[in-house]
């Protein structure tokens, strides 16, 4: 059990310096480096949520284009919509059942 | 005094961090995650991220459904701020340039004016170079897209 606690503890403190490391080298280069270990888990995660997100970005675009509520836009709107975005409204029109 | 194992340990942490740094700069991460990373920097208005992030997307795995959406809730993002920002530039040309012997015309000619129509030059000005901008954003998704 210790062992575990151990080796949990190094490693975190690992992850740590590659932080700062990440932090330092950004400040000093002012390159971009990707965020890190987190991105396994998130990678997971991502799978998972992309359609919802795609789904959340699209609603925004007619929003913004119509500047009301998805839920509210006209059948015209709609259409309107779709003549620009055929692959996002085909896109919605199956996540949503449309 | 920190032993051997504590070290390695940490140095395996850090490999790992590192390691998976560069598989997410290089495009090696699943495709997911990209996409969502854009979306998400869409979501802050941050369409170079975005743009950089879609272009991740495809660079190493096929197109999918999943990139040819969110590349076009991206130029589509794209398209409403250029319409917006056109909008404005044709309300401002109103102004500025109106119909000769309009009311607006013969406004633009009293002094106290020069002013605000100095300044609304200069915003003018700002948003064509904003559309400029969005124009070579726009190119750049669509000619590596």
């Amino acid at each position: 059990m210790s062992k575990i606690v151990r080796t949990t503890a190094a490693g975190g403190v690992g992850f740590l310096a590659g932080l700062l490391l990440e932090r330092g080298l950004e400040s000093l280069t002012g390159l971009d480096f990707v965020d890190g270990l987190f991105a396994v888990s998130g990678s997971v995660l991502a799978a998972l949520s992309v359609n919802r997100d795609l789904v959340k970005a699209a609603a925004r675009n007619i929003e913004q284009m119509f500047g009301k509520d998805p839920l509210e836009i006209s059948e015209g709107e709609w259409r309107q919509f779709k003549e620009l975005n055929p692959k996002t409204a085909e896109w919605l029109e199956k996540a949503l059942k449309i | 005094m920190i032993s051997v194992s504590f070290l390695t340990s940490m140095l395996a942490g850090l490999v790992t961090k590192l390691g998976i740094d560069q598989l997410m700069k290089h495009g090696y991460m699943p495709q997911a995650t990209y996409i969502k990373a854009a979306l998400k920097a869409l979501e802050k208005d941050d369409l170079d991220e975005a743009i950089r992030s879609y272009h991740l997307s495809v660079r190493r795995w096929r197109p999918s459904q999943r990139t040819e959406v969110a590349g076009e809730i991206i130029a589509s993002a794209i398209a409403v701020r250029i319409a917006k920002l056109e909008r404005r530039v044709a309300e401002l040309d109103e102004i500025l340039y109106p119909r000769r012997f309009s009311r607006q015309f013969w406004l633009n000619l009293l002094p106290r004016n020069r002013s605000k129509l100095q300044a609304l030059q200069e915003e003018r000005k700002g948003y064509e170079e904003a559309i400029t901008v969005l124009n070579k954003i726009r190119d750049n998704l669509n000619q590596r897209g």
